[in-house]
């Protein structure tokens, strides 16, 4: 069975082990992959992309050095990949105007602040996965209790 | 023909019988007196008062070359409109009305004109310096208030969040020994893993990613799991003594330690803010320590490891020790505002090969250090308000400066008696802020 992927992207370290440890009961089904900056992470994409792994969600900072993560799902976006791919921004520093780019260009499908309530974020990205499984046609009854079910009886009408 | 101020003064005065020499505190004459002369000033000071009415306050300084007795001299029947004092050993000139109009070649008008236009330029230029004093000294009342203001609110902020502070960073201070001790009993391999997650080495993304996938092909464990085994540093042989079920606990124990270990820091970090916010409300007492100054930027550089990742710092521990009698959090705050500072002035500009200095030598009374960088520099206009409070320059894009690293900087480096500067250029072409600190005794 595929095992998609679940893509940290954020310079700190710290979040990012913290953010894959809030996420640890997703691994029954999912990969988690962590990246630094956007650079790597396009390695992970890349290679994904190669072996036909379908990538479920990137949460991103938006903060880092180089690039920032709304550069980098533009990106993304503009390259026409990815397209189902679901993007939430976790990002402790963003101004009015990077938000409304954050949403406007880089089409993100959730937006939320650090530091987060982790059973919030974990029922965000379950609905996040939940549409991605429909979106691609996968099986959501392969997901046991990950899926969240007010979008399954939402999508299933 | 009308004179000029020189021929009036050569020819009406330099009589050695119409000279008046006073003592400091003796009065010329008292407000309300009759005066029929004119005094030339030819060294000294006095003073002017007037008193009642709503000008009472008036003060206005006759100092060497002015002339004074106008008013009087010129109403005489008014009497005098203030009261004037010698301030200092003081030699004045007289001369009446009649004296004045003693040489055939002037009129009495043609006499008074030059000195009149005098007394004029010399009145002016003192209410010029008054408003400039005063303006002045409004400014610094001002800058005084904002920043006691600044100090009482970040005062009690800082009283609240102290307890809560101290508790965190006690625990994460404490928690390490019992807990290593307590793993090394149950589990001496947990407990090497265990001390790994404390004293974690830092590695790239990408070098943890190659290592998760070397150990998924070698030992035939799931991804995910490789990827734990891969932070948590695990070498093979580890890998095979633990055994498939113990490497979730593993991973487990070395997150324990890396987070308490990251507590233990951002505690101190925090511990560290709010007391230069208390600082910032009140002098500060217990200098009496020697620092090691070296140490203090080795603990700013640890703690902005995250902030200064992808940045080139360069910096050298001096060869001999450079130590201060002092208070070592707040050098760390010090370094720790500055690099902070340089470092988000380069992220914002996007600069591809970063780079940051800090020197540290000795001089023959005191220290010498210096935080340079390679970014954009300090734009002109910014660097007369640089050290104000409520000044910043981050509010472009993605970084909000709270306006209050650079006061507390300066007021800390002030506290020891030093000072700070900061300029454009430098080795690194960027911004260069200089502080010295003498030695305390001398």
């Amino acid at each position: 069975m595929v095992r998609p992927i679940i893509l940290s992207v954020d310079d700190q370290d710290e979040i990012r082990e913290g953010l894959l440890r809030d996420l640890e009961s997703f691994e029954s089904y999912f990969d988690l992959y962590d990246c630094e900056s956007a650079a790597d992470a396009r390695l992970v994409l890349d290679e994904a992309e190669d072996h036909g792994v379908p990538v479920a969600l990137i949460i991103s900072d938006h903060v880092m050095p180089e690039e920032t993560g709304v550069q980098f799902l533009t990106r993304l976006l503009e390259e026409n990949r990815f397209l189902d791919t679901k993007k939430l921004l976790l990002t402790g520093l963003a101004t009015h105007s990077d938000t409304i780019k954050a949403i406007n260009e880089a089409k993100i499908d959730n937006y939320v602040a650090k530091p987060w309530d982790h059973l919030g974020l974990q029922t965000i990205v379950s609905t996040l996965i939940t549409h991605f499984i429909f979106d691609t046609d996968l099986d959501y009854r392969q997901f046991g209790d990950l899926i969240d079910m007010r979008v399954v009886l939402d999508r299933s009408r | 023909m009308r004179p000029s101020l020189e021929q009036v003064i050569k020819h009406f005065f330099q009589s050695e019988e119409r000279t008046l020499r006073l003592k400091g505190g003796d009065v010329l004459f008292l407000q309300g007196d009759t005066n029929d002369r004119l005094y030339y000033v030819v060294e000294g000071q006095l003073s002017a008062t007037k008193e009642g009415g709503e000008d009472h306050m008036g003060y206005l300084l006759i100092q060497t070359g002015d002339f004074t007795g106008m008013h009087s001299f010129l109403a005489p029947s008014e009497g005098a409109a203030v009261t004037i004092v010698a301030d200092t050993n003081t030699t004045l000139i007289h001369a009446t009305a009649t004296e004045l109009s003693s040489r055939p070649e002037y009129t009495l008008e043609e006499v008074l004109i030059p000195i009149f236009a005098n007394v004029m330029e010399s009145r002016q230029k003192s209410i010029y310096k008054l408003m400039a004093r005063e303006g002045q000294e409004k400014l610094s009342l001002e800058g005084k208030k904002k920043m006691d203001l600044l100090g009482q609110f970040s005062g009690g902020v800082a009283h609240e969040l102290n307890n809560a502070i101290a508790v965190l960073e006690q625990g994460a201070r404490w928690f390490p020994s019992p807990l290593s001790e307590l793993v090394r009993k149950h589990d001496p391999l947990l407990y090497e893993v265990f001390r790994d997650g404390l004293n974690q080495r830092r590695l790239s993304s990408k070098e943890l990613r190659d290592r998760a996938k070397e150990i998924s092909e070698a030992h035939g464990l799931e991804r995910n799991l490789a990827r734990k085994c891969s932070h948590a540093r695990l070498s093979d042989e580890m890998i095979k003594s633990l055994g498939h079920e113990r490497l979730q606990d593993a991973y487990d124990i070395f997150e324990i330690g890396s987070v308490m270990n990251n507590m233990a820091i951002a505690s101190e970090q925090a511990a560290a803010v709010v007391e230069s916010m208390r600082n910032l409300g009140a002098d500060n007492t217990g200098k009496g320590i020697e620092v090691k100054l070296d140490e203090t930027i080795q603990r700013a550089l640890t703690i902005l490891r995250n902030i200064t990742f992808g940045v080139d710092v360069i910096y050298e521990s001096p060869e001999r020790d450079v130590v201060i009698m002092g208070n070592k959090g707040e050098f760390v705050q010090v370094w720790t505002n500055l690099i902070r500072n340089g470092c988000d002035a380069m992220r914002s500009e996007k600069n591809p090969n970063p780079r940051i200095e800090v020197t540290l030598e000795m001089t023959s009374n005191g220290v010498k250090a210096t935080i340079s960088d390679n970014g954009p520099g300090i734009p002109e206009h910014a660097f007369r308000k640089i050290f104000q409070p409520n000044y910043s320059t981050k509010k472009t894009g993605l970084q909000f400066g709270l306006g209050i690293g650079l006061p507390i900087v300066k007021r800390i480096i002030e506290s020891y008696g030093g000072s700070i500067t900061v300029s454009n250029g430098g080795n690194l072409g960027g911004a260069v802020f200089e502080i010295l600190l003498p030695f305390i005794g001398d």
